[in-house]
């Protein structure tokens, strides 16, 4: 029932209402003007913190590449000449390095750390003459293209001269040229990406899914139109609202106890991994899955089950060819809330997943989610916001598109049994 | 909607001047104290070098309402966003942040030329220990070990080390990396599948870093070699590698204690790095001594508001 009030000014007050009255009635008015104001400015400046931190980070580079750097070592040949051969470069801007004809640039890595990067390297640039593993190796290097120097020894004058990535490019620049040896260079590929945790997070989700759905869905039928009115059935509806009402940390280890042990028993898997942790998700996601199914299969009209049974179908029929059709709309809703869970999902997966943020995903092998990869950042002995921000702002994403498809879908639902 | 409208700017204006609190730095303040937790090694370092070496394990003889920060970075956090707080971190992070400001300790500016010439006094070294021999999961795992250990001290070690801000001197009669490598037979196997747990001081958690990337590259193809990193604090380092299980290499930012014995050639000194103590960046300080200190952080200092340091 919807109460019928005329709120467009809450603080006009109909004359011949005692002092009393009208003053509790602004007061009243005013508290909830005022939390609701809080509300909104709180959820507004998360909302704005994370985008005006993160936006920088949040690149495609940064969806797309290893979390892990691969470094290489490098080394100038002990019996490097240099002749008097000229450089071309194509592109512009970045410091360039006229003896030994390379272009760096500054620029940041994605955990927002100051590195050099490698602009542009010449053809005939004595960069390409380097050898990897030591001074007297004969195995040339010439893949620089979007490398870092890490770290940089270089003759001067007798004197050795380190250098790194934190130094600008115009300093390396400047110490290269006066340089005739590369005692040691360590470049390296830029880290930092989620690659990996996006893969396990869209494993964790299909997995998941392929075994909740079904036990969910089955179960949800079976509550809402075969048990019979009776204890069993009651204690069985309490405990699975009851399921729903546990913390996710409990959920966590028990995964930890019961569920790697088992995973590693059956397919050899070392420590937690994808599968142990999509089967605790599944545990928690049952619930979820029974309630929203259940109600939208008691929610039909009671005629639809009715008038089937009179044309002669089957009990078993009318199920699958009336009634779970017809309730479709409510489950795909709570297959779109499951998905949420999932996403959001941390406490259960530290334990149930463990930590480790991985390249290369294998179902039973050791990786993380999106979330768990946000606790990693923000764990580190430099805590990273502005990944762990990145990384929201993709979840957030993820969450409204969510959040949309489910309003679409119950909007359709509803304006369906309107007509009928 | 008019009047509502005015009441959603009125409160974002009240919000606004909320969160605006007094500016300036008031010396008048009650000094905030922040230290590290007792499994830090730089907490170990700072007291001891302070001179008030029955704190570092204890939380006792210092002030009452101290505050336990537990990484580098959240000393930093914290004393950025107070602004009558001062810390400790060391002084490879200091340059991360620009809310906070590093003070000269005795009159010496914490620079790394500074701590090689040692006269910056507040300075601690950072160690390695691995596990016993013999006690490691499989012989590759202690081959591997060894290797990387040699890798470190190597002359790309020692770049590596001193790119991540360690204040050491290369040896004149170091040797690189390919004229120990025949040493090492476990360097030409192509047929390795291991994983290294490696962990201890947060400190040295980025030099651990950047020398097993480096390190784990150097295996030919076919072999992987992945170096797992749990930093938790040097108290751990001992704890979990000869004193217990979990890690096959250990970093400490303080020296081993007369309770962690360590089995002959199993630990050893890497490089220097210097303690900064830090204050915010409003704070008009820029020195401070031993004695100040111990007089700030010690239970019967005397020090307890800024104007006690700050003569204008």
């Amino acid at each position: 029932m919807k109460l019928k009030m005329k709120i467009s000014n809450p603080f006009k007050f109909d004359d011949g209402m005692s002092r009393k009255r009208r003053f509790k009635d602004i007061f009243r008015n005013a508290s909830t003007l005022i939390f609701s104001l809080l509300t909104l400015v709180t959820l507004i400046y998360i909302i704005v913190y994370i985008f005006a931190n993160g936006s920088s980070t949040l690149s495609w580079q940064f969806i797309t590449s290893d979390y892990q750097e691969v470094s290489t070592s490098l080394y100038s040949r002990s019996d490097l000449n240099f002749d008097d051969r000229t450089f071309d470069f194509n592109e512009d801007g970045g410091e360039i390095s006229e003896k030994w004809g390379v272009q760096l640039v500054d620029g940041e890595n994605n955990l927002g750390e100051h590195v050099v990067y490698f602009l542009e390297v010449a053809d005939n640039s004595y960069f390409n003459e380097l050898v990897i593993g030591s001074n007297t190796a004969t195995e040339t290097y010439n893949n620089y293209d979007g490398q870092y120097i890490s770290n940089l020894s270089l003759r001067v004058d007798e004197q050795i001269i380190t250098l790194s990535s934190r130094d600008s490019a115009s300093d390396i620049v400047n110490y290269l040229d006066q340089s005739n040896e590369i005692m040691f260079m360590e470049i390296c590929t830029v880290g930092g990406g989620i690659r990996g945790s996006l893969l396990t997070t869209i494993y964790l989700i299909l997995i998941t899914l392929i075994i909740a759905i079904p036990l969910g869905v089955c179960a949800a039928i079976y509550l809402a139109l075969y048990a019979k009115k009776n204890k069993f059935t009651m204690i069985l509806r309490s405990l699975i609202d009851m399921t729903s009402a546990i913390p996710s940390i409990i959920f966590g280890f028990i995964g930890a106890l019961v569920f790697i042990p088992f995973m590693n028993a059956v397919s050899g898997s070392n420590g937690g991994s994808i599968l142990s942790g999509a089967l605790t998700l599944t545990i928690m996601l049952i619930s979820t899955i029974v309630k929203t199914t259940e109600e939208s299969i008691i929610a039909l009209p009671k005629g639809y089950m009715d008038s089937s049974l009179a044309l002669g179908a089957s009990r078993t029929e009318t199920v699958f060819k009336i009634i779970l059709p017809n309730a479709l709309p409510g489950i795909i809703t709570s297959i779109i809330l499951s998905i949420g869970r999932i996403i959001g999902e941390s406490a259960a997966l530290v334990f149930a997943i463990g930590v480790s943020i991985q390249d290369n995903i294998s179902l039973t092998g050791s990786s993380t989610s999106l979330a768990v990869h946000i606790w990693s950042l923000l764990k580190l002995e430099n805590p990273n916001y502005d990944a762990a921000c990145a990384i929201s702002i993709i979840i957030l994403c993820i969450v409204l598109v969510l959040c949309l498809l489910t309003k679409i879908i119950s909007y359709r639902f509803n304006k369906k049994f309107k007509r009928s | 909607m008019k009047k509502i409208s005015g009441v959603f700017v009125l409160g974002l204006a009240a919000m606004t001047l909320l969160s605006c609190g007094p500016q300036g730095f008031d010396t008048s303040s009650d000094i905030k104290l922040y230290t590290r937790d007792t499994d830090s090694g730089t907490r170990d370092g700072f007291f001891t070098k302070i001179g008030l070496e029955k704190a570092k394990a204890d939380n006792a003889p210092l002030k009452t309402g101290i505050v336990t920060v537990d990484s580098n970075g959240s000393m930093m956090n914290s004393v950025g966003n107070d602004m009558y707080g001062i810390g400790y971190i060391s002084l490879s992070t200091l340059s991360e942040s620009d809310a906070i400001k590093g003070l000269s300790y005795n009159g010496v500016e914490p620079t790394e030329a500074n701590v090689l010439n040692e006269t910056y006094g507040l300075t601690r070294n950072f160690n390695y220990i691995t596990r016993k021999p013999g006690d490691y999961s499989s012989t590759d795992v202690e081959a591997v070990v060894n290797a990387f250990i040699d890798y470190t001290f190597s002359f790309e070690g020692y770049t590596i080390m001193k790119g991540e801000h360690g204040i050491v001197e290369i040896p004149s009669d170091v040797k690189h990396w390919s004229e120990i490598a025949s040493q090492h037979a476990i360097m030409q196997r192509t047929d390795l599948n291991l994983t290294i747990n490696v962990g201890g001081s947060t400190s040295v958690s980025g030099m651990a870093q950047a020398l097993t990337t480096a390190f784990s590259s150097l295996f030919p193809s076919g072999s992987t070699v992945k170096f797992n990193h749990n930093h938790t604090g040097s108290g751990d380092a001992y704890k979990n590698t000869q004193g217990g299980k979990g890690l096959d290499i250990g970093y400490l930012s303080r020296e081993l204690e007369s309770s962690e014995q360590a089995v002959e050639g199993t630990s050893g000194y890497m490089c220097t790095d210097a303690i900064v103590t830090i204050v915010n960046s409003e704070n008009p300080l820029d020195n401070i001594t031993n004695t100040q200190l111990v007089d700030m952080y010690g239970l019967n200092g005397e020090t307890v508001t800024w104007s006690q340091l700050i003569t204008e």
